[in-house]
Parts: structure tokens; C-alpha cells; sequence
């Protein structure tokens, strides 16, 4: 059944997008920040933003930038899951939230305030924990776990963003069918 | 589960650097957790040189006995190996896996699978044809976050979900950048700020499916 779920659900029904690369070169320094080789070349996309449609209905948006966040203390990702009668926001200081680091959940419905809601993780945070849940997903059998063959559905979904053109400086595709991607 | 048989890793990618890259970091605390070893046992290492596999060896204090590889075949045909995990850059992914499928072993790969659509789509029909099982490292799949966001929604809470917004800045690829993710420069490598923070993430925002917003209307 969550097989089931996980393959026949929809991702986005249709969408835009743009990748950009902005710095077409990046200095390349060591740990410390010290130049090893100035202005080395980049050709791939530092500005990605996507819009499009969920099965659903809802709108999808998203804009990922390269580079640091303008607060060093502030998120480096806010996703909002705005309903019609109240939101969630997810914030972290790393925009991997599948790391695990500091991921903070908070629910505020209509005008009231936003209650922090704890993610049911039993305490097990950080980078390594859900490299662990994999490897325990995997030996029980839980199909939740990504094969190959869903690795491939990621890779054809990044193949369209492409849409042909990897590496130009800019790339704008869209997907306005019916087909799930 | 626990009448299984561990299953005998032959693990790619284990270094002996400081700090600590990714497979020390994130795969190396569970395999060598009680837990972790009820299930799995890493019975080779393979680096591409036999000096480096020995080095992270004894860095992480594995037992003498873990064999030492530096060639990807041999530690895929070792028939001591149950499974291979790829743990490296994703420029070398489909190179380091494809003997361990070839040899019809179970196979861990980190995300992105392959550096482009040809080469993961290659690897997933070889496993499939040797029927052998296989996972990427697409921990998002796996987030209890997900679970947590999916039960306020479907508690009602937010009523019906009218639009995803996510804004993020990567770290990554602004004004410098440091040698280890100098593959991320050329597009051909497979790593990307596309490829990779977009590829990982493009689970959480659901886009719907693991949010459940295209079970609701």
C-alpha cells in the first residue's frame, strides 16, 4: 500500500522553472580561507526557482539561491504550508532538512500564536540520524526506502528542469501536461 | 528480524580525513552502533589506494580483519561482501557500482545515483535484471518530519492546503568556495546545487506526495 501510495501519487501536475548561473567563476580557497586558485570556472545553476501545481490543486513555489544567508544567525530555509485556515512554517539553519539540524516546526492557525510543534523523532537529530533510519528501513524491508528506480524519477524530474540545455547560463523550462513529475 | 543474517558491507568511501567527510560522519556512528551491528557488519573497505583503506582502518578503529580493496571489482567480488555501499563523489558513483551489481550484491548508493538520467537509468535496469535490492541515500524518504507535517494536515488543522512556499539559500556556491566541492564547477560531474540540494529536498516540498496534499481533494 505505501507502495502503492508512493508511486501513484502525483508530484507536480505542471510547472516553470529557471536555472540561472550568476558566478560564472567562484574563488576556490582552502579550509582556513586561504586562495588556492582564483576565478575558476562554473557552468551550473546557482539561482534555481521553480513554480508549478500540485495534484491537489495547491501552488507549489520555491527559490534557492547559492551563497550564504544575509543573517548568520537567521534560517537558511523558510518553507511555509499555508492552509485555509492556518500555516505551517519549517525553518533550519541548513537547507537540507532531511540533516536533521535544529528543524523547527511551527503551526499557527487563524489569528492565533504560533505554537511550536515537536517532530516525533524520539530525540534522534542531526545529520547521521536519518542516514541510520535508512539502513534500519532497508534491512526490514520498509518501502519507504529510495531504489534505484526511484532514483531514476529523480533524476528524469532534474533531466526536465534541464530540458536539454545542461550547462547553459540559462535554462527555462516547463511541463504544462497532466503527466505527474 | 533478529533470526537475519548481518549483512557483510564492503563500504567505498570511508576515509581517514579530518574532519570527518560525509561517510565517517553520517554512516559510520550507526554501523558501529549495538544496534547497527545487530544488522550489519563492515567486512571490507575499498579506497583507491590499498595505503587509504588501511589508514581508514585504523582511523575508526575497525578490526583487523576488515579486508582492505582499492580495486572496485575485487571488493564486488569478494563473496564475503553481502552489499557494497558508495560513499564518494557522485562523479564516480556509476564506475564503483555497477561491478557490485554485476556480481548480483545489494547495493547503497548516496543521491544523486548516477551523473546523469543515462547512467542511473543503466544501473537501475542492471539491478533489476539481476534482482538485486537496492537504496539511494534519499533520507528525506525516511524524515519523521514528514510524518510530523503529514499529521497536521491531515489532523484539519491549517484546513485545506492552498500553496507550498519554500525560500533558501544553499551556503554553497556563493562568493567562494572550497576545493571538496570543486565538482560542483562543472556540470558534467553530476553534482550540482540542481542536483543536489534541489534532488534531496525535492522530497520535502512534496512536492505533495510526502505531505500528503494530493491525498486530500
Amino acid at each position: 500500500m505505501i507502495d502503492t501510495v508512493q508511486r501513484t501519487l502525483g508530484n507536480i501536475t505542471a510547472f516553470q522553472s529557471l536555472l540561472a548561473n550568476r558566478r560564472k567563476t567562484i574563488d576556490i580557497v582552502s579550509a582556513s580561507g586561504e586562495a588556492i586558485e582564483p576565478s575558476v570556472p562554473k557552468d551550473t545553476a546557482d539561482h534555481i526557482s521553480v513554480h508549478g501545481l500540485l495534484a491537489s490543486g495547491a501552488v507549489l513555489s520555491l527559490a534557492i539561491r547559492g551563497g550564504k544567508q544575509f543573517d548568520p544567525n537567521a534560517p537558511t530555509i523558510k518553507w511555509n504550508i499555508y492552509g485555509s485556515k492556518g500555516e505551517i512554517e519549517v525553518t533550519s539553519p541548513n537547507m537540507f532538512l532531511q540533516m536533521s539540524v535544529d528543524v523547527k516546526v511551527r503551526v499557527k492557525v487563524g489569528d492565533g500564536e504560533p505554537e511550536v510543534v515537536e517532530i516525533q523523532d524520539e530525540g534522534k537529530k542531526g545529520p547521521a540520524a536519518n542516514v541510520e533510519r535508512v539502513y534500519e528501513a532497508f534491512y526490514n524491508r520498509d518501502q519507504r526506502v529510495a531504489t534505484f528506480g526511484d532514483a531514476v524519477e529523480n533524476h528524469r524530474f532534474l533531466e526536465r528542469l534541464y530540458d536539454g540545455r545542461l550547462g547553459e547560463p540559462v535554462v527555462f523550462a516547463s511541463s504544462l501536461g497532466e503527466e505527474d513529475v | 528480524m533478529t533470526d537475519s543474517p548481518r549483512i557483510r558491507l564492503g563500504f567505498l568511501g570511508l576515509s581517514a580525513r579530518q574532519p570527518a567527510a560525509w561517510a565517517a560522519y553520517t554512516h559510520l556512528p550507526y554501523l558501529l552502533s549495538h544496534s547497527g551491528q545487530a544488522k550489519y557488519e563492515i567486512v571490507a573497505l575499498c579506497n583507491s589506494s590499498l595505503s587509504s583503506a588501511a589508514a581508514a582502518r585504523s582511523a575508526h578503529n575497525l578490526p583487523a580483519s576488515t579486508k582492505l580493496y582499492s580495486s572496485a571489482t575485487d571488493v564486488a567480488n569478494d563473496p564475503d561482501v553481502d552489499m557494497v555501499v558508495v560513499s564518494v563523489n557522485v562523479a564516480q558513483h556509476y564506475a564503483l557500482i555497477k561491478p557490485a551489481l554485476e556480481a548480483g550484491k545489494m547495493a547503497f548508493v548516496e543521491w544523486p545515483l548516477g551523473a546523469n538520467l543515462a547512467q542511473a537509468e543503466e544501473l537501475a535496469k542492471l539491478a533489476e535484471e539481476k534482482g538485486v535490492r537496492t537504496v539511494v541515500g534519499l533520507q528525506g524518504r525516511v524524515d519523521p518530519l514528514i510524518d510530523t507535517l503529514r499529521g497536521i494536515i491531515e489532523g484539519g488543522r491549517i484546513g485545506e492546503v492552498l500553496s507550498s512556499n519554500v525560500v533558501a539559500a544553499t551556503t554553497q556556491m556563493g562568493e567562494k568556495e572550497m576545493e571538496a566541492l570543486r565538482y560542483f564547477f562543472d556540470s558534467g560531474s553530476g553534482g550540482s546545487l540542481v542536483s543536489i540540494h534541489l534532488g534531496h529536498c525535492k522530497l520535502h516540498f512534496g512536492w505533495g506526495k510526502w505531505v500528503g496534499l494530493t491525498e486530500r481533494q
